[in-house]
């Protein structure tokens, strides 16, 4: 139930504002009673170099009964910018149809949980948006710093899953079958997504 | 491959042709049967008005009508619309030995019904045009308490006659607290009176039923009690069927559910959107908020209600941390705006679960 979910979310965060004071950082202030503030570059540094350092968690595999449905034959895309349709066929429909829209959840949290201006670029997915390039579609991450520094990635939903988890204090992402995976092999990329130099 | 659309309009309309009904259901949803909320009965299109809908719906993509009411069937020209809309072809995009094809077919039709104004004629007229249709059984000794009619018999009966003449038939379902302890006997009897499939619905805060809530509203407990139940009948009666309603994924993903297929995502202004009677368009039928009148469909993309559900911009706050949301809109986001006075409240079986002690 959500209430739990928002219940354990607390949870987490309070044991992870723990761990945050035993590393003599306090001050930093991640992570307060409400969860998660809007970080900052120094504070997303910070779980940069935790997640590099401490010991990865062990994976955990999740639920594999779910049953496989067969993607959709057409998908309807409508674009959130010029709100026209697009139809797809081929391999973008089962993305469109299932995927998309967490992914669009997904940037929105994550543009909540930092100091950044984060949009998650659909255009390429739009005919109507896209003109005449031949590129994608795929998603792209544009990721505006306080000095007006644009940083533009390609990313997928797996990319913008794992920027989530590690948003959320934690040292794994959590897969589509609910299996968590650690992060630690990620710092690099996450760096990147962020536009955060080593 | 990708193509343009002919329009961002969702593939299903929803025409709801009259606010008129001979029953009076208690969990009604229709938002014109709820005191004191404001939804004034506008004057109903008319039959020419209704024709010029249809004709421009079917140029534009929309593909799939359901007609429904109030009860479809008293309007007048029910049977008329219904025959003109089978004349049209209606522009589709299908995938064709690999290839996105627009071309025209004729639409797919569905009338809902209470059953009680069907006849043997009607069906024949429903046969010949292969229209699918759909009859509400809200129970059997409960029907009455549920309608203020007596209409069981006739509902089944129906079902019989329209299996001779080879007519897809759904049993239209609404499970309340009330009806819950006959669902097995209700489902069983739509079956073997020959319906194809089951629509089932959880009784949903709004029109009639706000007045009557507090018997109506079924609590977590329960909806997982009604989607066993519903399940161990569709396994044994051969059929397949689903909640027409979407469910938080929360409470319902431990549950193998083999022939019943539960919705977690909401699909107003998505799959389908509601024509009502005076010809404003709605997001859904459970919606209290008239957007634009069809005829000014164009304008829907900059109504910013219309954005809220064609972008899925209604997660209530406590799921927004939720593991879940790649899969879930936190249940039914318009009863939720009915209860809670805003979009991303929380569907109200879930507020039951946060008001316990």
């Amino acid at each position: 139930m959500w209430y739990i979910a928002a219940v354990a979310g607390v949870v987490v965060a309070g044991a992870l504002a723990g761990i945050v004071r035993t590393k003599g950082v306090s001050e930093s202030g991640i992570f307060d009673s409400e969860g998660i503030r809007a970080l900052s570059t120094s504070q997303i540094d910070f779980l940069l170099a935790r997640l590099e350092s401490e010991e990865p968690p062990a994976p955990v595999f999740g639920a594999m009964c779910y049953e496989m449905m067969a993607a959709p034959p057409v998908a309807e895309y409508v674009c959130p910018v010029c709100g026209e349709k697009t139809l797809y066929e081929d391999s973008h429909t089962a993305f469109i149809e299932w995927e998309i829209e967490g992914a669009r959840r997904v940037a929105e949290s994550i543009n909540a949980s930092t100091d950044f201006n984060v949009v998650l670029d659909e255009t390429l997915f739009c005919e109507f948006c896209s003109g005449e390039t031949e590129e994608g579609p795929w998603l792209r991450l544009r990721v505006e710093h306080a000095d007006g520094e644009e940083t533009i990635n390609r990313v997928s939903l797996t990319d913008l899953r794992k920027l989530s988890s590690f948003l959320h204090g934690r040292l794994y992402w959590l897969t589509d079958n609910d299996s968590q995976e650690p992060l630690q092999g990620d710092a690099d990329r996450i760096r990147e997504i962020l536009g955060i130099p080593e | 491959m990708r193509l343009k659309s002919p329009s961002f309009l969702p593939p299903t309309a929803v025409l709801e042709l009259t606010y008129r009904c001979n029953h009076l259901c208690l969990f009604c949803s229709c938002p014109w049967e709820a005191e004191g909320r404001g939804f004034d009965t506008l004057p109903e299109m008319t039959t020419l008005q209704w024709k010029e809908v249809l004709e421009s719906l079917c140029d534009l993509g929309v593909s799939s009508f359901a007609f429904t009411g109030g009860e479809a069937l008293l309007r007048e020209d029910c049977l008329e619309l219904l025959d003109f809309v089978c004349s049209l072809s209606a522009l589709k995009t299908e995938t064709i030995n690999g290839n996105l094809v627009q071309h025209r077919k004729p639409p797919e039709v569905y009338l809902l019904s209470n059953g009680s104004t069907l006849s043997k004629g009607i069906l024949d007229f429903i046969a010949d045009r292969d229209i699918k249709l759909s009859i509400s059984l809200p129970g059997l000794s409960t029907f009455k308490d549920h309608t203020g009619f007596d209409n069981a018999d006739k509902v089944l009966t129906m079902f019989r006659e329209a299996k001779k003449r080879g007519i897809s038939t759904t049993v239209n379902s609404t499970v309340t607290a009330l009806n819950l302890f006959e669902l097995n006997k209700t489902l069983s009897a739509a079956f073997l009176a020959g319906a194809d499939q089951l629509l089932m619905n959880r009784f949903l805060p709004g029109g009639r039923g706000l007045t009557h809530e507090n018997k109506l509203l079924l609590n977590v407990e329960q909806i997982r009690e009604m989607l066993l139940t519903a399940d161990s009948i569709l396994i044994k009666a051969g059929r397949t069927g689903t909640l027409g309603t979407e469910l938080p994924l929360c409470i319902l993903k431990d549950l193998d559910l083999k022939e019943l297929k539960v919705g977690t995502r909401c699909s107003a202004a998505k799959g389908f959107f509601v024509v009502g009677p005076s010809g404003y368009v709605r997001v859904c039928n459970h919606s209290e908020h008239r957007l634009n009148h069809i005829t000014d469909w164009r304008e829907l993309k900059r109504n910013d209600y219309w954005n809220t559900f064609t972008m899925k911009k209604f997660l209530p706050a406590g799921c927004r941390n939720c593991e879940m949301i790649f899969d879930c809109d936190g249940g039914c986001r318009e009863a939720a705006n009915v209860k809670g006075g805003s979009v991303d409240s929380p569907d109200p079986l879930l507020s039951q679960l946060s008001a316990t002690p």
